[in-house]
């Protein structure tokens, strides 16, 4: 039988989808990901919406699985890599519209570049962004701080001026 | 939007800001949501089925055992055999643009690289930048090993594929993913002159596209070559495991080695019945899925299970570094493999 949606989740997917998706783009780098990290979270998340609701925070709920799923998705794909007797064939990039912002961010480890999007674009605290990653906040202010030294570094070398070169993403 | 070192925490800040929502969610997205929650609770109740089924008639201690602590150390326990798991996978996407197949140079031949890893087979990676689809079936010739000629191989109808692996047609994939197909050949009638061919070729449009020289078409009279399809990767639970076995080990040898679960978010994990698994040594198993005999029936937030489990390395296989490849399947048909990160646990297998 179709599950149908209820009409407070209906509404908060249509006012609230577009800004999922941007977050899960900073996340992931790649529009393709996003969407199905999008797409799962709400997956995830319609089945037990009214109980998820009553806790007052479902945006929050949503970010927090789009964040663990895109980290253990990152796992799943490298062990779902296959093993061939010919050498993977190199492919440009999806997007980014912004190329400096996103090739900046691509030079990060995931965890850390996770704490970035979490600080800087949802403004988190350290004690929240703890809990969604379930780590200690002094991982998260190690994270942050090896995140923008590295940045920094990126910046001042020159070697993020350099296009991306085919097979290198 | 110029992002500088000196002003960088500010600068972020407002790129990340800046950047516009980049996939068009479609015309409902609700819609979509509700089609994936009804695929996902059929796949589920499916899987469940399956697992209550499996699980009838063995060790669970009754209504009274709902939750328990979990183990605060390592339990010894025994596992038995058990049928393979319906496994949760990815969704069917749906069809996008046709994929572009200008810079796509051959066909490759991929090898499994884990007992539930994708299969060995012909694959087709396009060089495309978005998600595609390559639909429809490619024609297939060869040079005929007796005249020399480069011809058509007759197409054959051999029916469905097998069903020990999960497909998906057409194939819908994002950059750098396989797309997959597979050739089989037709044994000639009594009465018929066998073929053999070299030098395969697939044509898909006024692409031609070479397959491997290693793969060739001996003693047939046709072939079937099946639709394009992609090999949907299985669905992980929020789970890490690691495995700890012996670092050397003997051909045909008996041993223990240890796995421990982390549920390293703060939900509970339910374990409605207990976990089955495989062991496997790099690609090749070592025994049949076997369910663990455990007593938890859930995994606390930020909390561990471990098990100390049987194993046996096959007397068969060469000699030599290997990895100890672990998968649990879970009640609901999500996966943990242990060790992902470095593909496996390394040992040496002796003889």
């Amino acid at each position: 039988m179709r599950w149908a949606a209820p009409d407070h989740f209906a509404e908060f997917v249509r006012s609230r989808h577009a800004a999922l998706l941007r977050y899960a783009y900073l996340l992931s780098g790649d529009a393709h990901l996003a969407q199905d990290l999008v797409q799962d979270a709400l997956e995830r998340t319609g089945i037990a919406w009214r109980r998820i609701e009553r806790q007052g925070d479902p945006e929050g709920y949503l970010r927090r699985i789009i964040t663990n799923r895109y980290l253990n998705r990152v796992r799943s794909l490298r062990r779902e890599r296959l093993v061939g007797d010919t050498p993977d064939v190199g492919v440009t990039g999806v997007e980014p519209t912004d190329d400096s912002l996103f090739r900046l961010l691509d030079c990060l480890p995931r965890q850390q570049r996770a704490v970035m999007v979490m600080r800087y674009y949802l403004d988190q605290s350290e004690a929240q962004i703890a809990e969604t990653l379930g780590c200690s906040t002094g991982t998260v202010k190690s994270n942050a701080s090896r995140a923008l030294t590295r940045l920094r570094r990126e910046l001042t070398s020159d070697a993020h001026l350099r296009p991306v070169e085919e097979g290198t993403r | 939007m110029r992002i500088d070192p000196q002003t960088i925490e500010s600068d972020l800040r407002a790129a990340m800001h800046a950047v516009p929502s980049p996939v068009t969610a479609g015309p409902d997205p609700v819609a979509r949501v509700e089609a994936g929650i009804t695929g996902r609770r059929r796949r589920r109740l499916l899987a469940v089925t399956a697992a209550a089924t499996l699980v009838a008639g063995t060790a669970v201690v009754g209504a009274g055992a709902i939750k328990q602590d979990p183990a605060p150390s390592t339990t010894a326990v025994s596992a038995e055999p058990v049928a393979a798991p319906q496994l949760l996978r990815r969704s069917p996407r749906p069809e996008r643009q046709p994929c572009r197949l200008d810079n796509v140079g051959s066909v490759e031949w991929l090898v499994q690289s884990a007992p539930w890893g994708l299969s060995t087979g012909l694959a087709l990676r396009p060089n495309n930048s978005e998600r595609c689809t390559l639909s429809g079936r490619p024609q297939l010739s060869g040079v005929n090993s007796a005249t020399g000629a480069s011809e058509p191989i007759a197409v054959a109808d051999l029916g469905p594929l097998d069903n020990s692996i999960t497909r998906q047609f057409p194939a819908t994939i994002d950059p750098a993913e396989p797309a997959r197909l597979q050739i089989r050949g037709d044994k000639c009638p009594v009465g018929q002159k066998p073929r053999s061919y070299r030098a395969l070729m697939l044509t898909v449009g006024t692409k031609k596209l070479p397959l491997p020289s290693s793969r060739r078409l001996t003693g047939i009279c046709g072939a079937d070559v099946s639709p394009w399809f992609v090999e949907p990767p299985m669905l992980y639970a929020a789970l890490n495991a690691k495995l700890r076995a012996p670092a050397v080990l003997r051909l045909g040898q008996d041993f223990t080695y240890t796995v421990r679960i982390d549920n390293v978010f703060e939900r509970d994990y339910p374990l409605s019945s207990c976990p089955v698994f495989r062991l496997g040594v790099a690609d090749v198993d070592t025994g049949p899925w076997q369910r663990i005999n455990c007593t938890q029936t859930s995994i606390a937030g930020h909390d561990s299970i471990e098990f100390t489990l049987p194993g046996h390395i096959p007397p068969d296989i060469g000699p030599g570094p290997h990895k100890l490849t672990w998968m649990a399947a879970m009640s609901t048909g999500e996966v943990a493999v242990a060790d992902l990160g470095t593909d496996g646990t390394a040992v040496t297998i002796t003889r």
